[in-house]
């Protein structure tokens, strides 16, 4: 069974909590991490969510997500996770902000309550790599700028923590 | 472009308010017979007048920028405009007052405001502002022709060269991440994203896309006619009178008659009717879709409201200019108490605008008109009963703050006021009692605003700040031209 991080307000750490009870609604606040892999031209790696998850399948989101175990550093964490998920090892990964936000899914009605560390890296685009197709269903690379633009007007299509991690990311 | 089927030889133009003027100007500029009819005695519309024992309120804007589209305006009719107003440029355009009790002149001359910036928050921020004035301009130049000064039908319209590049200049980013990028003090962060709240918005959900405001006001600009902003719609119905447009005041319309999918005319509250080939509707657009036409526009998301005080008095202050933005130290958090919470400011942010300082005309001699503008929540927020209570109490709050923010004595000069509130605005007729119309999401921005062409009615026109482009007097005079654009192409 995995855990969960649960944080304060200000990101210290209050708990842990299994992922499953850190979900129910209304949610309760834990420590997450948001990577995004950026090519050389500023281009962002997207994945689609698998179909199988158990929060917003389907949507496209950032490079990666996921939650550190209690008391795992988050650059650990996300450099594990990114390895799994996505295939790719060995990218020197740095911390530009947080993004604080709730959000509840309408398809499964799980909610997101997260303190979510973003953090930011570089990729070369033509670099091969192998996802999990269990965990993703698709990937691409994308220009932000024009990203920013359809996020606006299709949200539906976005995992809800998509655009304000792309602000923490932008600053 | 969709354009109006059908003859268009005689248009009906309800509202004689800036919209409706400038449309009334380039139709009759056309060839066409024009009729404005206008509830009210006078022009303006928004931008109306109020007088009282002696002193003379702008009612509305306070802002003019670009005075080239009102020149542009003229033009059609070979009118000047130095023959019709007299604007003198506002130096400085604003003076912002900072809680810590500092100040910070935004003056429209790139030079002697880096020299500003340097002085006040020192070189690196001017290398910053100096950096921004590149970035706004370059974001204005990309906008102008494809998305603003254009009618898109649809959102394939947008598909230009100019919007790749301004998605790539980071233009669907935040507005504030984006100043944040070339300030770094506090001030100037505020001084270039407080005008999101023109459009609707808090800094931090406004699209970069729009420093373009910034840029028009703080880098290009900002005017004062003589005899105050009511002189400009004054003067755009005079120069529409002169070449052949009959407004008939105080004729209040009832409904737009319509006929097989068109409009035949407009009914008079009076029980008049004026046929008319083309109907163009200046009213507040939600407002003209359910008084006039008896249909929905759907369901749109409002700007945030204010209140206004109108103070006609006998204090003068040394230590202010045309336009002061005295900034409380509160900041993200006024936004999300205004637009989210729907409540009022607990450390507010207030525009005061001095008038008779440029022109003292607008007061009796030796006094002092003043406009003081504080942003609260629209009628969304059924919390605020302005009409029990709440407006006076506001009104003394507001005239404490200024008292505390360097206005000593503020109370005791007041010789006449007048206090407007979301209700008022109300009354007269604006959805959700803001002056301010739709907010400009990008979901009701360009393509995606509600249309100027009415999507069933062929002959039925908008014109305004509820429809495209949008908010303001410099795209309320471009509504104009893009509405006449619809009939006369």
């Amino acid at each position: 069974m995995s855990l969960v991080e649960l944080v304060a307000s200000d990101g210290s750490a209050v708990g842990t909590s299994t992922v499953e009870a850190a979900h129910e609604p209304p949610g309760r606040l834990h420590r997450a991490f948001s990577v995004l892999l950026l090519d050389e031209s500023g281009r962002l790696l997207l994945q689609r969510r698998a179909a199988v998850k158990t929060r917003f399948a389907l949507r496209w989101a950032n490079t990666c997500c996921g939650h550190p175990r209690p008391g795992e550093p988050v650059a650990t964490a996300a450099a594990r996770r990114l390895t799994e998920e996505m295939g790719v090892a060995s990218v020197a990964l740095s911390e530009v902000g947080v993004y604080v936000y709730r959000a509840a899914d309408p398809d499964s009605g799980r909610v997101e309550h997260e303190y979510d560390h973003v953090l930011v890296g570089r990729l070369d685009a033509a670099a091969p790599f192998d996802y999990d197709p269990a965990e993703v269903a698709a990937v691409e690379w994308v220009s932000t700028g024009l990203l920013r633009l359809d996020v606006e007007l299709n949200p539906e299509r976005y995992a809800p923590w998509l655009a304000g991690v792309l602000d923490v990311a932008d600053q | 472009m969709r354009t109006v089927t059908g003859p268009t030889d005689r248009v009906v133009v309800v509202g004689a308010g800036l919209g409706g003027l400038a449309c009334a100007i380039r139709l009759a500029a056309a060839g066409r017979e024009v009729i404005v009819v206008e509830r009210e005695g006078h022009p303006g519309g928004r931008a109306g007048r109020l007088g009282v024992d002696g002193f003379e309120f702008d009612t509305g804007p306070t802002v003019l920028t670009m005075p080239d589209l009102i020149a542009d305006l003229l033009g059609t009719v070979g009118e000047d405009l130095d023959a019709w107003l007299e604007l003198s440029r506002l130096d400085p355009a604003y003076r912002a007052h900072f809680p810590d009790g500092s100040t910070l002149d935004v003056i429209a001359d790139t030079a002697r405001m880096a020299g500003e910036v340097a002085r006040v928050c020192g070189s690196r921020e001017a290398d910053g502002y100096l950096r921004f004035v590149d970035y706004a301009r370059t974001l204005w130049r990309l906008q102008r022709r494809d998305f603003i000064e254009r009618n898109l039908d649809g959102p394939r319209d947008l598909l230009t060269a100019n919007l790749l590049r301004l998605a790539a200049a980071g233009g669907f980013g935040r507005l504030q991440s984006r100043v944040n990028r070339y300030f770094r003090d506090p001030r100037t962060r505020r001084i270039f994203s407080f005008q999101a709240m023109y459009a609707g918005l808090a800094p931090h959900r406004a699209l970069a896309l729009y420093a373009v405001i910034a840029y028009l006001d703080a880098v290009a600009g900002v005017y004062f006619p003589r005899g105050g902003i009511h002189a400009l719609p004054r003067a755009l119905a005079g120069v529409a009178e002169k070449h052949g447009v009959t407004i008939r005041y105080e004729t209040a319309a009832a409904a737009v008659d319509v006929a097989g999918g068109r409009a035949t005319g407009v009914v008079t509250a009076g029980g008049e009717r004026i046929p008319a080939d083309a109907v163009v509707l200046n009213p507040d657009l939600p407002i003209a879709y359910r008084d006039l036409l008896g249909s929905d526009v759907g369901k749109l998301r409002y700007s945030p409201s204010c209140v206004v005080l109108h103070v006609g008095s006998s204090q003068a202050y040394g230590k202010i200019a045309h336009h002061n933005i005295h900034f409380g130290w509160a900041w993200r958090e006024t936004f999300d108490e205004v637009i989210d919470q729907g409540q009022l400011m607990s450390d507010p942010s207030i525009l005061v605008t001095n008038p008779s300082r440029s022109d003292p005309t607008l007061a009796p001699a030796g006094k002092h008109t003043y406009y003081v503008l504080a942003p609260t929540p629209n009628l969304g927020a059924r919390r605020l009963d302005w009409r029990g209570g709440l407006a006076e109490i506001y009104q003394g709050e507001l005239v404490a703050t200024l008292e505390r923010r360097g206005y000593v004595g503020f109370a005791d000069g007041i010789e006449v006021s007048r206090f407007v509130t979301p209700a008022d605005w109300g009354s007269q007729g604006l959805a959700l009692g803001t002056p301010f119309a739709a907010a400009h999401t990008l979901r009701q921005t360009g393509p995606f605003r509600p249309g100027n062409l009415h999507p069933t009615l062929s002959n039925v026109v908008f014109v305004g700040s509820g429809t495209q482009p949008g908010v303001g007097v410099p795209m309320v005079l471009i509504s104009g031209r893009l509405a006449a654009e619809r009939i006369t192409s």
